[in-house]
């Protein structure tokens, strides 16, 4: 089971889509883990991420430069 | 083979079939199709459909091809080669990799800490939004194919040449204290099923639909006013050949402006319609889409300004010059 979700992206809207996403997948599994939001470019520099947005699960990156539904994050959750 | 080609051009790509059939719509409208009125609300309803398609068409192709080269990888190709073949592959990778606002200083940041020349960076930065498959295949559908080829490749020059010079500036100084650092741990490639590729190309076509159409309505109803309401005297002295300085009215008049070759492309149209010189109307075209006040202020916050001004008119020179090159080319291309 997941404890960390983080999304890291520059605040554009497909960033937040895939936030709300996150959310979503997250509550419909009854986690009760928060998922980060990372704007930070230096931190999103420093993790090497160049494809906005990213979702990282427990440390690793699973997604990159697209928007997953609720129902595929689920299954990577 | 040339009937097949030309069939493809004329019937697939520049869809004539359906120019015929909407003087139907415009008939039964009551309008005279040879009126002002008549020829607006054709050259409106035949653009956008025909550009939607298009549009549709050619992003959900592109971005499967797109789904195979994200920047990380670009990246690792382009560390491979030195000096001018460094920029000539950031040039080239620029057109497939996949390229929004939001992702560009993320990208510009990744490249500079990987130890990637400034000047292959900036190579990268002007060819992608300026060249690539959708320009490309629009350019054809209206203007054909030697004058679409002819953009890209004098699009690529421009990236290349323009990579060079800021590389021999060396202006690495002239960057915010952020984007120099440690390089990225080599993150991992998140590498997509064939399911996933298909998703994605489906998920970026409805989102830059969105995105774009507003701007094709706009852009067709610009161009729709031009090339019924607007007399070619008005224009012919201002862009037209009698205006020496047209090549960088229209570069300048198109920097501002933020819209991609969707948008402009209906107006490019409607201009050559009038008489407006193809050099003209291809630095128009390179202005709207390279350069924009959305794409400079995001920019702006990773580069400093000198740089700024640099990478500014290294872009409006250069379409100028293919602008003035272009216009004496014109007569090989009709």
């Amino acid at each position: 089971m997941a404890e960390k979700v983080v999304v890291y992206g520059s605040g554009c809207k497909r960033c937040q889509q895939l936030k709300a996403n996150a959310e979503k997948a997250v509550a419909e599994k009854g986690l009760g883990v928060k998922v980060d939001y990372v704007t930070d470019m230096g931190e999103i520099a420093t993790k090497g991420f160049m494809s906005m947005p990213v979702l990282e699960i427990d440390g690793k990156a699973v997604v990159s430069g697209r928007v997953p539904d609720a129902a595929e994050i689920s299954m990577l959750l | 083979m040339e009937s097949i080609g030309s069939f493809l051009l004329d019937q697939v790509l520049k869809m004539n079939w359906l120019s015929d059939l909407l003087w139907e719509p415009v008939v039964a409208l009551g309008l005279d199709p040879s009126s002002a009125w008549g020829g607006s609300v054709h050259f409106f309803l035949y653009d956008t459909i025909k550009i939607t398609t298009l549009l549709c068409v050619m992003i959900y192709l592109i971005s499967y091809v797109q789904s195979h080269f994200p920047p990380e990888r670009s990246r690792k190709i382009m560390g491979r080669f030195d000096g001018i073949g460094g920029n000539i592959m950031g040039a080239l990778l620029g057109t497939v990799t996949p390229f929004c606002s939001c992702s560009s200083i993320p990208i510009f940041i990744g490249f500079t800490r990987a130890g990637l020349p400034l000047g292959v960076t900036f190579s990268f930065l002007i060819s992608s939004p300026m060249v690539d498959l959708g320009s490309l295949v629009l350019i054809m559908s209206i203007f054909g194919p030697e004058v679409a080829v002819a953009y890209t490749l004098v699009g690529l020059v421009i990236a290349v040449v323009g990579g060079s010079i800021i590389e021999r500036l060396h202006m690495d100084d002239q960057v915010e204290a952020f984007v120099r650092g440690d390089a990225p741990t080599d993150a991992e490639l998140v590498s997509m099923t064939r399911t996933q590729r298909l998703a994605y190309a489906r998920d970026e076509t409805a989102s830059t639909f969105k995105k774009v159409f507003p701007y094709i309505l706009v852009g067709v109803g610009i161009g729709a006013l031009i090339h019924n309401w607007i007399p070619q005297e008005v224009i012919e002295p201002i862009l037209g050949s009698s205006n020496p300085l047209s090549p960088v009215l229209a570069t300048l008049a198109g920097a501002p402006i933020y819209a991609d070759t969707f948008g402009a492309i209906p107006i490019a149209e409607a201009l050559f319609a009038k008489g407006v010189g193809l050099g003209t109307i291809l630095a128009f075209m390179m202005s709207v889409t390279t350069i924009s006040i959305p794409s400079i202020t995001m920019l702006s916050r990773a580069v400093k300004p000198r740089l700024m001004v640099v990478f500014i008119g290294i872009c409006l020179v250069g379409m100028t010059i293919s602008g003035y090159v272009f216009n004496a080319l014109q007569p090989l291309f009709s």
